[in-house]
């Protein structure tokens, strides 16, 4: 056996073999008996392999990449599995840079970082893993840096660090902080290629284009996933200790979002399945001026060096909204215009659901010299001419503050029904975007989520080897464990309803983009409930044509759809529920943030999309690890 | 003499055969009860695997990067490159754009920058519109 596995993760790390097809194999023969007992399972056509490791990582982009490789180094045998090859992640497109007080610039100190992600977060953020991640991040990045992640440097040969919004020194009165690193234009390209390598430099199991279908519970307890083997039709049972979702955003959910076509919150549906709880999922981070249908975001710059929005009136509707500051505008408050004006009708395009930003009339010379490259940009995902049309725009979604809650070691939480008390789900871990351990809150900061992701993948390693030991025996599970999993598949390859899968997934994101966009209050809200769940009612008339097992792409797409329905619906009813504003969730009708009743996480469950959603509160931690090292932040208005 | 000749070309050729012969080696999948995709006819099957066969073959990769280096360094590489850009250019599908907008402006030249004395960082600098783009193009705010 040991021979064989040897075999097998060699296979894996050479990178032509990392389809993993042979890796799946030898553990197969390793686990024949106990495997494919086919016969207990609802439907015999499918072909079960089971595998045992120590730790599965779902997920491989930064966050997954950095757990999966710090666990493979601890020692334990790791499953690292992807819908994608790792280098096709969304990471890969973050080319913004990563914050740390590294203090190369000028004296810097991790607690004015972590008073500016605090005031970021407005106040919703957890400070004890604010505390944690802002401390451990100079040691992230200079680990980074040892695995060879090519940073931009100062003339002494220190990694060069520019001032990027919302940091500040000495708690905000010492002015702007130079405090984000960065590898050119492109910090994320060049760290998820970094960890990539690191990750083949270690002993990680790669299942590369398996689909994960489900998590693994018995008695209460995460014990593996389930998934679906694209290449080959098969379905693959992986029994873990661990657990680690680290899949990603849910951007998709919405008809316009800079989140590649993969995130689809697949992790954050497989938790609410399982019957585990999502966390502030009604915080959605939005800019005003993606370019309709790619969702590629058009530069601030645009409006501040004169250009301005039109409705289809050609009228420019923001001298309405905002007399003084008119186009130039904060992104919230543009972003909200440009929705109430596309829900009073006066969108264009020919479903009336964008507007224009028009640069023509601005002198070529300033098109050239100060906005180099917008045309370029307009001319390939927008197809206009800038000197001569308007681009069309559309607020866009950039990033999901909410998913599964973690504490700041990186185990997911639920409440205990009695007490309300935090409790770990066993087994379980999150990291990344899609977890949601609360150092972003209520907004993210600019250049924080590389840093989530890179801080608590290695979180998540570090808790593990603390708390667990390599090559321990798997408890007994019943045989027919994930029967409820294949039998969900059976009927979507099978669905032969009248509504397909491209059409309920366009009325989701229509309607997200309408009712619960930047522009709420209970009334759109209310209304936002009731459509998303009208379009989640309608999943069960699905209708998909390809009935085969071998890369059929329309079964994973309704898959997706499925996830995508369970994180829509959670959102909604999460936005309609909290009565204040906060951060990335604005209402028109609590316009202020409340903290006496609201200073709290929402929690959802939803376990079936047909299901209603059901919603508690979690309280946010407001004391830091060590009181004394670092002193927690108390409330204020938060205004830049 | 000709039992030397033999030999020299014994002797060159095993070494050919040892020293060229490709490391590749490639686990086919010879057990049946593993699903897989369908199988094409005989023939098309035959002619998939030899195609792929030498697709994967060493020769092919070496090949290329001969090709490559060739290339690299003679001054038909240059207009080779022109030429290439310019069908580019005249392939834009999506309607003619001056080219004077379309270029990329990058703001100073070499690896440091001379204002800030960055060194290797971008060629335009990212914040200057507040959030952090390139060519117009928004990736964090």
């Amino acid at each position: 056996m040991l021979s064989l596995r040897t075999r097998g993760s060699i296979l894996s790390r050479s990178s032509n073999a990392v389809r993993a097809f042979s890796t799946a194999r030898t553990t197969r023969l390793a686990h024949q008996t106990n495997a494919a007992d086919s016969s207990s399972m609802p439907n015999s056509d499918y072909h079960i392999i089971d595998h045992e490791y120590d730790c599965v990582v779902v997920g491989a982009g930064g966050a997954g990449l950095r757990a999966a490789f710090g666990l493979a180094e601890a020692g334990f045998k790791t499953a690292c599995i992807s819908k994608l090859f790792p280098t096709r992640s969304h990471t890969v497109a973050a080319q913004g840079g990563i914050n740390a007080a590294l203090g190369n610039m000028h004296p810097d100190d991790w607690k004015w970082h972590m008073y500016d992600t605090v005031k970021g977060s407005d106040w919703l953020g957890d400070q004890d893993s604010i505390h944690y991640m802002t401390k451990e991040a100079p040691k992230a990045i200079i680990e980074l840096e040892h695995f060879g992640m090519p940073f931009s440097r100062n003339e002494e040969g220190r990694i060069y660090q520019r001032a990027f919004g919302g940091q500040s020194k000495e708690f905000g009165k010492g002015g702007q902080a130079y405090r984000t690193c960065a590898v050119a234009d492109r910090t994320g390209h060049a760290m998820l290629h970094t960890l990539y390598g690191q990750a083949l430099n270690h002993d990680c199991n790669f299942f590369i284009e398996f689909f994960v279908m489900d998590l693994l519970t018995h008695n209460g307890e995460v014990v593996g996933v389930i998934a679906y083997n694209q290449e080959d039709g098969t379905i693959h049972r992986f029994r873990s200790h661990k657990t680690i979702i680290a899949t990603g955003g849910y951007g998709r959910a919405y008809f316009s979002c800079t989140s590649a076509h993969t995130c689809t919150g697949d992790g954050n549906a497989m938790v609410s399945r399982a019957g585990f709880p999502l966390q502030d999922l009604e915080f959605i981070q939005f800019h005003p001026s993606g370019i309709y249908g790619s969702g590629c975001l058009i530069t601030e710059g645009a409006r501040g060096e004169g250009g301005f929005l039109l409705n289809s009136e050609g009228e420019r509707f923001m001298e309405r909204y905002a007399p003084t500051a008119k186009d130039l505008a904060s992104r919230d408050v543009v972003s909200r215009a440009m929705t109430m004006e596309i829900r009073a009708g006066r969108g264009v395009g020919k479903d009336k659901d964008h507007l224009l930003l028009q640069l023509s009339h601005l002198p070529p010379s300033v098109l050239k010299e100060r906005l180099p490259g917008i045309s370029e940009t307009a001319s390939i995902f927008a197809g206009v001419d800038v000197t001569k049309e308007p681009i069309p725009i559309l607020p866009t979604v950039h990033y999901n503050m909410g998913g599964i809650p973690t504490k700041w070691t990186g185990e997911a939480l639920t409440v205990d029904p009695e007490t309300g008390e935090d409790q770990p789900i066993p087994g379980l871990f999150a990291c990344g975007e899609a977890a949601c351990v609360s150092v972003h809150g209520a907004n993210r900061l600019g250049a924080n989520s590389l840093l989530d992701l890179v801080v608590f993948g290695r979180a998540v390693a570090h808790t593990i080897s603390d708390t667990l030991q390599p090559g321990l025996p798997h408890k007994q599970v019943p045989m027919d464990i994930g029967k409820e999993s294949i039998a969900n598949l059976d009927k979507i390859r099978n669905a032969n309803g009248s509504r397909p899968t491209a059409e309920i997934r366009l009325k989701m994101k229509r309607t997200m983009q309408a009712d619960v966009s930047v522009f709420r209050t209970q009334e759109t809200l209310d209304e936002g409930v009731s459509n998303i769940t009208a379009v989640a009612d309608s999943f069960k008339d699905i209708g998909t044509t390809d009935r085969s097992m071998i890369w059929n792409s329309d079964l994973v797409e309704t898959l997706e759809l499925q996830n995508l329905l369970t994180c829509a619906k959670q959102t909604a009813v999460s936005a309609a529920a909290r009565k204040e504003s906060r951060g990335a969730h604005a209402r028109e009708d609590y316009p202020t943030r409340d903290d006496e009743n609201w200073m709290k996480h929402t929690l959802s469950w939803n376990q079936n999309i047909s299901d209603p959603v059901t919603l508690k509160y979690r309280k946010v931690i407001y004391k830091t690890l060590d009181e004394k090292e670092c002193p927690s932040v108390p409330p204020a208005i938060r205004s830049y | 003499m000709l039992r030397t000749k033999m030999l020299s070309q014994g002797g060159k050729f095993t070494t050919q055969m040892f020293i060229g012969k490709p490391v590749w080696i490639r686990h086919l999948n010879t057990n049946t009860e593993v699903p897989s995709p369908p199988k094409l006819s005989r023939e098309e099957q035959e002619e998939f695997e030899r195609l792929q066969k030498v697709a994967n073959a060493e020769d092919t990769i070496k090949a290329y990067n001969k090709s490559v280096l060739e290339n690299e360094g003679s001054t038909s590489n240059k207009e080779s490159l022109e030429a290439l850009r310019k069908t580019l250019e005249d392939k834009d599908d999506i309607g003619k754009i001056s080219p004077e907008y379309t270029k990329t402006i990058p703001e100073f030249e070499g690896d440091v920058n001379p204002k800030t004395g960055e060194m290797g960082g971008p060629k335009q600098d990212p914040i200057r519109h507040g959030d952090w783009s390139f060519n117009g193009r928004v990736t964090d705010f």
